[in-house]
C-alpha cells in the first residue's frame, strides 16, 4: 500500500454483499480506496494496526468504516464498541450497514456512538443509491475533525493507487 | 553536702605548705651559717618535698584532665609538673657539683617551656594519646636527668668567679619567661571565667617565673639563693591548694555517688518487691521455667492450682503437673521456636487429682546480655468457660435436633400437599394419594349430617381408611366416653372400622358386630373407583336382639370401666328395627354415592381447569415462537433476495444489450419477482414486529394521522380523481406508529381498489354503536363477495388476482394484529363491485375538545 490511502474500510463477511457494495462504489470511483475486512477480528487488526497490519500507522486512519453487524469471530457491535472506546480511533465515522432492523440493535448501536445506521435495501437500485449517498456524504460533504491530508479528495486518492 | 573549703582553710594551707618551709629554710640559713653539709641536707629535703608535691599534683591534674574535657591546659600543666618534679628529684639526689647545678636549671627550663606552651591551642586529645604524651614527657625528663648526672663533663661550668655564668642566666630567664607567659594566660582566663583554679595556677606560674628570672643572679648557698628556693616551694604549695580543692571535690563526688547508689538500691528493692507482689497478686498461675525445663519461680496461684508448696515446685520438672506431660513439653518447645505461644490448651492436675482446664500464654525471657534464660508462662483457668461452652454446645445440639425434626415434619407435610395437588391436578395423577378430606367439603357435609340427625336421631360417621373421623353425628356415650376413650378398646374400634369394612361393593352395605360387641353398618365411598372412606351408622342394638349384658359386664371389668355407668350408657344406645335400619341404610348408600360422584366431579373440574390454563400458556408460547420464527425467516430471506436483485440488475445494465430479447424478458421477470418478494418479506417482518413490540400508548388525534397518510399516498393519486371525505375523528389513546400503519393499509387499499373508478370516493368517519366508537373507511371500489369475508384478515389471503390488484396479503393481517393488540376489533362489509367498508374499534376511544378542525382533503384529488 503505497500512496493510495485507504478511505473506506468495508467490514462484511458475505462475498455477494462485498461484490455488490464494491460495484456500487465503483460507479463513484470509490472502489479502489477500499479495504475489505471479512470478519470483526480482521477489522480490529486493520484499525488498530495489529497482526498483518502492523506496518500501518494510526496517522492514516480510514475516513469511513462500513460495518456489518453479523460477523464471524468478533461481531460488529464489539468492533464498534472497541473503536469508540479508544481515543485513537474514536473520531473515525462508523456507518452500520446491515440486514437487521431489530430495535435492540439500533438502540445499542446508537448508545455505542455509531454515526449512522442503515438497513440494506433489498432493491439494488435503492442499495446503490444508499451506498453512493453514504460514501459521498462522509468522504466529501462531512467535515472530519482529523487534520490529516484531507485535501486530496476521494477521487484523487482513488487514482493514486 | 560538704561546703567548699573556706578562705581561712586556703590561708592555712598556704602557710603550712608554702610559707612555713620557706621561713624554716631562711631560719635554718641564718642559724647554720656556712655549715655547708647542713645546707645540703636542708636543700635535699626541700627539693624532694617540692618534686614529690609536683608529681602528686601532676597525678591529680592528670586524673582531672581525663574527666574534664573543657580544660585542655591541664594536660600541659600536668606534663610540666611531671617533668619538673622528676628533674628536681634528680637535682635533689645528685651530689653538689656541675650536674647538680645544671639539673636545677634544666628543671626550670623544661618547666618554663611546658608551662609557656599552654598558649598553644591544644586539641582535646584522646585519653590514649594523653597517656602516651605524659609517658613521653616523663621518659624524656628521666633520660635527660640521667644524661646530665652521668655525663657532667659535656656541660660547661655553671658558675664562674662572678656567680652564675651567662648560659645559666639565659636558661633561667628563658624558663622564667615561659612561666610568666603561663601566668599571663591564667590571669586572662581568670578575667574571662573567674574561677579560683585559674587564679591558683596564675599565682603559681608567677611565683615560678619570678623565682626563675632572679635565680640566675643569686649565689649558691647564699640567702637570696634560698629565697628563690622558698619561692618555688610556695608555688608548689599554691598548686597543692588547687589539688586539695580537687581532692575535696572528688571526695564529695564519691560521697554523693555513694548516697545515690544507696537510694537507687532502695528503689530497686522497692521495685522488686512491687513486681513480686504483682506476681503474687495474680489469680492466674504464673511460673518461670529454666532452659532445662525446671521450674525456677512460681506464684501463690500456682501453689493453689497444683496443691504443692513453692519450695517443692521450684527445681522440679514443670511437665509433671499436667495431665498430658508430653503435650506440655511440646508447648514448651514451641515457645522456644516461636518465642511465644498463645492460648495453648493444657490441664493442670491438682495433688488431690482434680483437673483444671487452662489456656497457657507463654514467652521466653532474656537476661541482660539478651540471651534466652527461660520461659515465663501464665495459665488461665477455663474450666468454667469450658463447662459453659459444653452447655451451649449441648443446647445448640438439642435445638438443631428440634429444628431438624420440625423441618422433616414440614418437609413431609409439604410433600404430602404437593402429592395431593399433583394427584388432583395431573390427569394421570394417582387418586390413591388422595384422602377424602382433600376433595370433600368436610364442614359442609358435617353441617348437613347434623341437621339430618336433628330430624332422625340415627348416629352416622364418615371414617377414612386410616380410622380418622371426617364427619360424625350422634356419637353415643358408650362409644365416646368408654370404647374410644380407653386405648385398648379404642384399638378394637379402629380395627373394626378398617378391617371389618373391606370388600363391600359400592351401593351395598354390611352390618356387623364390632370387636366391642356393638352393631355397626357400613357402606363404602369410592371416588373414581378408589375406595377412600366408609360411611357408618352404628352403636345401636336391634330391637329384636337385646344386648348380652353378661359380656358387657366382662368388658367393663377387662377395660376397667365403671360397670354401672357403662351399662347406663349401653342402655342409652338406640334400639332399631330391621326395617328402620334398612331404610336408613338405603338413604346413606345413596348419600355415599352422591358424595362419591360430587367429589369425583370436583377433581375432574379442577383437572380440566388446569389443563385449560396449561394449553392457553402453550398457545401463547407457540404464537410468540411463530412470530419470532417469522421474523427471523423474513430477516434471513432478505440477504439472498438482495443479492439476486443486485446481480440481475448488474446483468441487465452491463450485459443487457448483448442478450437476446427472451433473456432480457426473463431477467426482467426475475427482478420483478425479487422486488415483490422483497415487499412481501418486509410486510411479513412488519407483521411479526407488531406482534413482538410493546405498545407505547399516547393520546393521538386520528385526523392528523389520516392527513399524514394521505400526504404520503400522493404518488399513488397521480393522474387520478380521488375525493376524500374526512369526518371529525376522535383523539384516542394508542401507539401512534402502529395506528398510522392501520390507516396506511386501509387508505392504501381503498385507493388501490378504487383504481377502476373514474371518480374515487374514500370516506373516513366514525359512528357510535352500543356505546362504542367505530372508525370506518368506506370506498366505492371493486368490493368483494362477503362469502370470503372470513378469509380477509388471514396472512397471504388475497381476493384478487395480482395482475388486477398487486399486494402481498399481509396488510390486513397486520391491521388486525395491531387492532387486537389495542384491545379492539376489526371487520369489513362489502358488496362485489359496489365498494367496501372497513371498521375498527379501539379499546379506549374518547371524544376530545382538543380535536382539530378537520382539513378536508378533497382538493387533493
Amino acid at each position: 500500500m503505497t500512496r493510495g490511502q485507504i478511505e473506506i474500510l468495508l467490514v462484511e463477511d458475505n462475498q455477494d454483499d462485498v461484490e455488490l457494495t464494491l460495484h456500487a462504489l465503483r460507479k463513484e470511483n470509490l472502489a479502489n480506496s477500499i479495504h475489505v475486512a471479512r470478519d470483526g477480528e480482521e477489522a480490529l487488526e486493520f484499525l488498530f494496526c495489529g497482526g498483518q497490519f502492523s506496518e500501518r500507522s494510526f496517522d492514516h486512519p480510514p475516513r469511513l468504516v462500513l460495518l456489518d453487524l453479523k460477523l464471524p469471530k468478533v461481531d460488529g457491535m464489539e468492533v464498534l464498541k472497541r473503536l469508540k472506546a479508544d481515543a485513537r480511533t474514536r473520531t473515525i465515522p462508523v456507518v452500520i450497514l446491515t440486514s437487521s432492523r431489530e430495535e435492540r440493535d439500533l438502540v445499542s448501536s446508537y448508545n455505542l456512538g455509531v454515526n449512522s445506521y442503515i438497513q440494506k435495501p433489498v432493491d439494488f437500485d435503492q442499495f446503490r443509491e444508499t451506498v453512493k449517498t453514504v460514501g459521498l456524504y462522509w468522504l466529501l460533504i462531512n467535515q472530519a475533525p482529523v487534520s490529516e491530508p484531507a485535501a486530496h479528495s476521494a477521487q484523487g486518492a482513488a487514482g493514486a493507487r | 553536702m560538704k561546703t567548699p573549703p573556706a578562705r581561712s582553710v586556703i590561708i592555712q594551707v598556704v602557710l603550712l605548705a608554702g610559707v612555713l618551709p620557706w621561713l624554716l629554710s631562711l631560719a635554718a640559713y641564718f642559724a647554720f651559717g656556712s655549715a655547708q653539709h647542713v645546707h645540703e641536707r636542708l636543700h635535699e629535703g626541700l627539693e624532694l618535698i617540692g618534686s614529690c608535691t609536683a608529681l602528686a599534683v601532676a597525678m591529680l591534674l592528670w586524673l582531672r584532665s581525663r574527666q574534664d574535657k573543657e580544660s585542655p591546659h591541664l594536660l600541659w600543666v600536668a606534663a610540666a609538673l611531671v617533668a619538673m618534679g622528676l628533674v628536681d628529684a634528680a637535682h635533689a639526689l645528685a651530689p653538689s657539683g656541675v650536674a647538680w647545678s645544671w639539673l636545677r636549671h634544666g628543671a626550670t627550663l623544661v618547666g618554663g617551656v611546658l608551662f609557656g606552651l599552654i598558649w598553644l591551642p591544644l586539641p582535646a586529645f584522646a585519653i590514649r594519646r594523653k597517656q602516651f604524651f605524659m609517658l613521653t614527657v616523663a621518659a624524656l625528663a628521666i633520660a635527660g636527668s640521667l644524661g646530665i648526672w652521668w655525663y657532667p663533663d659535656i656541660l660547661p661550668a655553671p658558675w664562674g668567679p662572678g656567680g652564675y655564668t651567662f648560659a645559666v642566666k639565659t636558661v633561667n630567664v628563658f624558663g622564667g619567661l615561659g612561666f610568666l607567659a603561663a601566668a599571663l594566660y591564667f590571669f586572662r582566663r581568670y578575667l574571662r571565667h573567674p574561677h579560683p583554679e585559674s587564679l591558683v595556677f596564675a599565682s603559681q606560674s608567677l611565683l615560678f617565673g619570678v623565682a626563675s628570672l632572679l635565680f640566675g643572679y643569686s649565689h649558691v648557698w647564699a640567702a637570696d639563693w634560698w629565697v628563690w628556693h622558698g619561692c618555688r616551694l610556695l608555688a608548689y604549695a599554691v598548686v597543692l591548694l588547687a589539688a586539695y580543692e580537687f581532692v575535696i571535690k572528688l571526695y564529695q563526688q564519691i560521697v554523693r555517688d555513694g548516697q545515690e547508689l544507696e537510694a537507687r538500691t532502695v528503689d530497686l528493692r522497692r521495685a522488686s518487691l512491687y513486681a513480686r507482689s504483682l506476681l503474687e497478686a495474680s489469680l492466674d498461675p504464673l511460673v518461670t521455667i529454666s532452659r532445662e525445663g525446671k521450674i525456677t519461680d512460681v506464684n501463690e496461684a500456682t501453689e493453689t492450682a497444683t496443691g504443692i508448696p513453692r519450695d517443692r515446685l521450684i527445681g522440679s520438672d514443670f511437665s509433671d503437673y499436667f495431665t498430658d506431660p508430653e503435650k506440655a513439653r511440646q508447648g514448651y518447645r514451641l515457645v522456644f521456636e516461636e518465642r511465644s505461644v498463645r492460648d495453648y490448651p493444657l490441664a493442670i492436675r491438682h495433688a488431690s487429682g482434680q483437673v483444671m482446664e487452662v489456656l497457657y500464654n507463654a514467652s521466653v525471657f532474656k537476661n541482660e546480655a539478651g540471651e534466652v534464660e527461660g520461659v515465663f508462662a501464665a495459665a488461665r483457668d477455663i474450666t468454667r468457660r469450658k463447662q459453659a461452652e459444653d452447655e451451649v454446645r449441648k443446647l445448640n445440639r438439642e435445638l438443631e435436633e428440634r429444628v431438624h425434626r420440625r423441618t422433616a415434619q414440614l418437609h413431609e407435610s409439604e410433600q404430602r400437599v404437593r402429592r395431593k395437588l399433583e394427584s388432583i391436578l395431573s390427569p394421570e395423577g394417582d387418586l390413591g394419594n388422595l384422602e377424602l378430606a382433600d376433595i370433600l367439603d368436610v364442614p359442609a357435609v358435617q353441617a348437613m349430617a347434623e341437621d339430618l340427625y336433628h330430624l332422625i336421631p340415627i348416629p352416622a360417621a364418615i371414617i377414612d381408611l386410616k380410622g380418622n373421623f371426617l364427619v360424625a353425628v350422634g356419637l353415643q356415650e358408650i362409644c365416646s366416653k368408654f370404647h374410644r376413650a380407653n386405648p385398648e378398646s379404642c384399638r378394637n374400634c379402629i380395627e373394626s372400622d378398617v378391617h371389618l369394612t373391606q370388600g363391600v361393593a359400592p351401593g351395598e352395605f354390611r352390618s356387623y358386630k364390632c370387636k366391642n360387641n356393638m352393631w355397626d353398618v357400613v357402606t363404602p365411598i369410592l371416588v373414581a373407583g378408589e375406595h377412600l372412606a366408609n360411611l357408618f351408622t352404628g352403636q345401636f342394638f336391634f330391637a329384636d336382639d337385646p344386648p348380652d349384658y353378661e359380656s358387657f359386664r366382662a368388658q367393663a371389668k377387662r377395660y376397667g370401666f365403671d360397670e354401672k355407668e357403662y351399662l347406663a350408657a349401653l342402655d342409652k344406645a338406640p334400639r332399631l328395627t330391621r326395617e328402620q335400619l334398612s331404610a336408613t341404610m338405603s338413604f346413606f348408600m345413596k348419600f355415599a354415592q352422591l358424595l362419591s360422584q360430587m367429589s369425583y366431579s370436583s377433581v375432574k373440574l379442577a383437572r380440566s381447569m388446569t389443563e385449560t390454563t396449561r394449553v392457553n400458556a402453550q398457545l401463547e408460547a407457540s404464537v410468540k415462537e411463530l412470530e419470532a420464527f417469522t421474523y427471523s425467516v423474513s430477516h434471513d430471506l432478505r440477504a439472498p433476495l438482495r443479492h439476486i436483485s443486485g446481480f440481475s440488475k448488474i446483468l441487465t445494465e452491463e450485459f443487457g444489450s448483448s442478450l437476446p430479447e427472451d433473456a432480457q424478458h426473463h431477467l426482467h421477470r426475475i427482478q420483478e419477482g425479487t422486488r415483490r418478494m422483497g415487499v412481501l418479506v418486509d410486510d411479513l417482518l412488519n407483521l411479526a414486529r407488531v406482534g413482538r413490540r410493546d405498545l407505547s400508548m399516547r393520546i393521538t388525534g386520528l385526523n392528523s394521522l389520516v392527513n399524514e397518510v394521505i400526504a404520503e399516498l400522493k404518488p399513488e393519486m397521480e393522474g387520478r380523481n380521488v375525493e376524500w371525505r374526512l369526518a371529525d375523528l376522535p383523539f384516542v389513546e394508542c401507539d401512534s406508529g402502529l395506528m398510522k400503519q392501520v390507516l396506511q393499509n386501509l387508505l392504501a387499499n381503498a385507493l388501490k381498489f378504487t383504481r377502476p373508478r373514474a371518480q374515487a370516493i374514500i370516506e373516513v368517519g366514525q359512528q357510535e354503536q352500543n356505546g362504542t366508537t367505530l372508525i370506518y373507511v368506506r370506498d366505492n371500489g371493486v368490493g368483494f363477495s362477503m362469502k370470503y369475508a372470513d378469509k380477509l384478515f388471514g396472512v397471504f389471503q388475497r381476493l384478487h388476482r395480482p395482475e388486477d390488484f398487486e399486494g402481498t396479503g399481509v396488510g390486513l393481517a397486520t391491521v388486525q394484529r395491531i387492532i387486537q393488540k389495542h384491545g379492539g376489533r376489526t371487520w369489513a362489509e362489502a358488496e362485489l363491485d359496489k365498494g367496501a367498508i372497513f371498521y375498527f374499534t379501539i379499546g379506549t376511544c374518547e371524544k376530545s375538545e382538543l380535536k382539530s378542525k378537520t382539513a378536508v382533503a378533497g382538493d387533493l384529488s
